[in-house]
């Protein structure tokens, strides 16, 4: 379904991707590891369209999405992907409820409609008595949760996490991965992780290690 | 295993069977190796003789012999004793993982990819257990889990290491 | 003191020359006026008032600059707090220093004036010379504030988001100040004032200035109100998020918006006045520019604000821009929170300003003069808006350097 074939991509003189191809099918989990600046959230914002390659192709159904128009990629973001942060990032000066049906506002579905499926969402990830508070309010785990929720709602058909229990200890980020996983294997929706834990990538159908930019395959590079 | 401090410790709730201590030791010590009924009685007899238990009583009724056994004041201490035991931690470093990679050197890079792909799936295997298990369960896989984790964290950094004393 | 001045980069080298030339040109502004007000002559008055006028503007900028804490200033403040300074230590510095600047720019606009008016009237002069200097220390001094709280120099500033009593008692001390002496040249009271119609002016100049300050109360207040209908009431997601936003931070919108709802406030009161007094026209048309002007500058005082707004939002800002919300999304976002503070603000000092006028007046105000006041006040409180607006609208391309992506990585 998303593919990503021989993704080249530097910052400066640094080489953050050096030739990195994979599949994703749909409804699949894969968890990408590896240390720290080997690569790994280059490769996830590649895939998610956030940034594009300096050569390679990322391709989503057959169709190169790298070479859109800005414009066309920005829509075909927000109709196909989620993003989940490590930080949650969710806006402080809405309410958990407001924050979870932004996207699908932005998506042109009014108000009331949006502000239902939210509770909804928040509701199936256990955090149905935070609607009403602000980020602010929130412990780490309720955070993510709600960022999950968020990035549920507009039922995306890739979710795109990058370290989303970074900063969360064992039982919150264990609340925070079935939460998300469970809904997303229930929706058929295919998840792309980052993440350095390997408790975490074990949630995963599929691993793969990324190793200074490149994929690591049985011998070491 | 200490088994039979495990025993004492399924005793102190009330007498049981030999039958009703094995079911017990295999859920609350999930993921462990079950217990054989050879073993049950071999580990009760030797508690028997120890005066740490003592047959309470037994019981005929149409079925199979059945004893029921108790524990007693002495085994009462002797548990006490045993659950305020701290281990040393481990003062040597005994695993076979470690052993290959100090024989193997820097030729060990094949071996411990490999070793880590065995590691990254049983994890696997062990998350997927965790979403509908017992809490006894969950415990286990648990426990399980961060050592395999601490294991692989190890195996990365010796990966590392190797190669940079080979550049060296 | 000579600790704060060691290390002083470019920035702050102008910025200290912004405020020392501030205080001068405000000096001679309010000396030039005091000495032009005579009670029985309306067009002089009338030229005094617009000279006070840009004095208003030159004030705003002043205390803007005092707060456009340049990156390094701020962490040099901070060092000192590490070193083992306290908070108040730091404040005082800080008003010293602002006090210090406005006396110097001060003293340069008053030799300016001395000089320019050898036969004219020269009373006013210490007066206004303390005056000024005093609005450089109060405003060095909260300017100062907001390094205190976080001397690890996290750039999160120190927000006050309700109204402060302060504001209350500075607002009605100021209005005192003004209203005392129209009345009296009205014939109301009779107390003997020092330096006669000097003094009243200059009671008036000082009022305003103090309104100056303590406007940001009303408003803050106004802005709240206002930010929660909108949100409550918003169908797109634009209009929710920039709602919500200002919603959450009145005060510094308020703040922003000081300069620009005085300027409505008083162009809604000229106005009101012209429909009756028609023949002074170049003294019209000189404070009509005076009003021009000061809208201009208080421009800057958007500006600094939207930069902060675009800082304090990034993160969030760029999350959503991950997840595929365009960037003309975001900037209509910019756009729509400057329209939600400043319509509020601006509709209300454009009623306030022209009733002022209306109201004392009573009877002898004549109904067909209304028109062109109520015209006039819907024209100003427009122009108003869309300054605002205009400076959102101009802010949008730095959003695309916010929303750069490096900046969500862990």
């Amino acid at each position: 379904m998303l593919e990503a074939r021989g993704l080249v991509k530097s910052y400066g003189k640094a080489l953050a991707l050096t030739g990195v191809s994979l599949e994703i099918a749909e409804g699949e989990i894969l968890a990408i590891t590896g240390p720290s600046g080997s690569g790994k959230s280059t490769l996830l914002h590649c895939l998610a369209g956030i940034i594009r390659p300096e050569s390679g192709e990322v391709v989503l159904d057959g169709k190169r999405i790298d070479t859109l128009a800005e414009a066309e990629l920005t829509r075909l973001r927000r109709e196909n992907f989620g993003v989940v942060f490590q930080f949650g990032e969710l806006v402080p000066e809405l309410t958990a409820a407001e924050n979870v049906a932004l996207p699908m506002l932005f998506n042109r579905r009014d108000r009331q409609a949006s502000m239902s499926v939210a509770a909804d969402w928040l509701d199936r990830l256990g955090v149905s008595d935070c609607a009403g508070q602000r980020p602010g309010e929130l412990s780490g785990g309720q955070l993510q949760r709600v960022a999950v929720a968020r990035a549920l709602a507009t039922e995306p058909r890739v979710i795109f996490a990058d370290e989303p229990t970074g900063a969360l200890d064992t039982l919150g980020g264990e609340q925070v991965m079935s939460a998300l996983l469970g809904a997303a294997r229930a929706s058929n929706t295919a998840v792309v992780l980052v993440t350095h834990d390997n408790r975490v990538a074990a949630y995963a159908d599929r691993e793969i290690t990324l190793r200074d930019g490149a994929v690591l395959t049985g011998v070491t590079p | 295993m200490p088994t039979s401090h495990v025993l004492l410790g399924l005793l102190v709730e009330r007498p049981k069977h030999g039958y009703e201590l094995k079911k017990e030791h295999d859920q609350r010590l999930a993921g462990a190796k079950p217990l054989a009924y050879g073993q049950v009685y071999a580990t009760l007899q030797r508690l028997e003789r120890d005066g740490f238990a003592e047959v309470a009583e037994t019981s005929q009724e149409g079925g199979p012999e059945r004893t029921m056994y108790a524990i007693t004041d002495g085994g009462r201490a002797e548990l006490t004793q045993w659950l305020n035991t701290v281990d040393a931690p481990a003062p040597y470093v005994a695993s076979p993982l470690f052993a290959r990679v100090a024989v193997a050197g820097k030729d060990a890079d094949a071996y411990l990819v490999r070793q880590r792909e065995a590691h990254l799936t049983r994890m696997r295997e062990l998350t997927a257990t965790k979403v509908a298990g017992t809490p006894a369960e969950v415990l286990a896989a648990d426990y399980a889990l961060q050592h395999l984790d601490a294991d692989l964290r190890w195996i990365e950094t010796a990966l590392t290491r190797l190669k940079e004393d080979g550049n060296a | 003191m000579r600790m704060l001045n060691r290390g002083r980069s470019r920035t702050e080298r102008v910025r200290a020359l912004l405020v020392a030339a501030g205080a001068g040109a405000a000096t001679l502004l309010i000396c030039t006026a005091v000495s032009l007000v005579d009670t029985r002559n309306e067009g002089s008055s009338l030229t005094a008032l617009a000279l006070t006028l840009l004095a208003l503007p030159v004030a705003g900028l002043v205390h803007q600059a005092n707060r456009l804490a340049s990156a390094t200033r701020e962490r040099r403040l901070a060092g000192l707090r590490l070193a083992g300074a306290t908070p108040r230590d730091v404040r005082l510095l800080s008003a010293l220093e602002g006090g210090w600047l406005a006396l110097s720019g001060s003293l340069a606009g008053a030799l300016i004036y001395l000089i320019t008016h050898l036969s004219g009237p020269m009373v006013q002069v210490p007066v206004v010379l303390i005056l000024v200097t005093l609005s450089g220390v109060v405003s060095g001094a909260r300017a100062g504030r907001h390094v205190i709280s976080s001397p690890l120099g996290l750039v999160r500033r120190s927000r006050l988001r309700g109204p402060r009593k302060t504001d209350l008692l500075l607002t009605v001390a100021g209005v005192g100040l003004v209203v005392l002496p129209l009345l009296m040249t009205k014939g109301y009271f009779r107390i003997p004032v020092p330096f006669g119609g000097y003094g009243l002016a200059v009671s008036m100049a000082a009022g305003l200035v103090l309104v100056l300050f303590g406007v940001t109360l009303a408003t803050t207040w106004l802005i709240r109100l206002y930010a929660r209908r909108a949100g409550r009431r918003a169908r797109s997601p634009e209009m929710l998020l920039a709602a919500r936003l200002v919603e959450a931070d009145p005060r510094a919108w308020a703040r922003a918006l000081s300069v620009v709802s005085l300027t409505v406030f008083f162009a809604a009161a000229a106005g009101a006045q012209q429909a009756g007094v028609g023949a002074y026209w170049h003294a019209h048309a000189l404070v009509d520019l005076a009003l021009l002007v000061a809208l201009v500058t208080s421009a800057v005082a958007l500006v600094v604000h939207q930069a902060e707004e675009l800082i304090d939002h990034q993160r969030s800002f760029a999350a959503l821009a991950a997840s595929g919300v365009p960037e003309r999304a975001l900037g209509a976002v910019l756009v729509r929170q400057a329209f939600v503070a400043a319509l509020p603000v601006c509709a209300v000092a454009a009623l306030v300003g022209t009733l002022a006028v209306i109201l004392p007046l009573g009877d002898i105000y004549q109904v067909r003069w209304l028109g062109w006041a109520g015209a006039r006040a819907v024209a100003v409180a427009g122009i108003g808006v869309l300054a605002a607006v205009l400076v959102a609208l101009a802010a949008r391309p730095l959003l695309r350097g916010a929303l750069r992506l490096d900046k969500l990585r862990a």
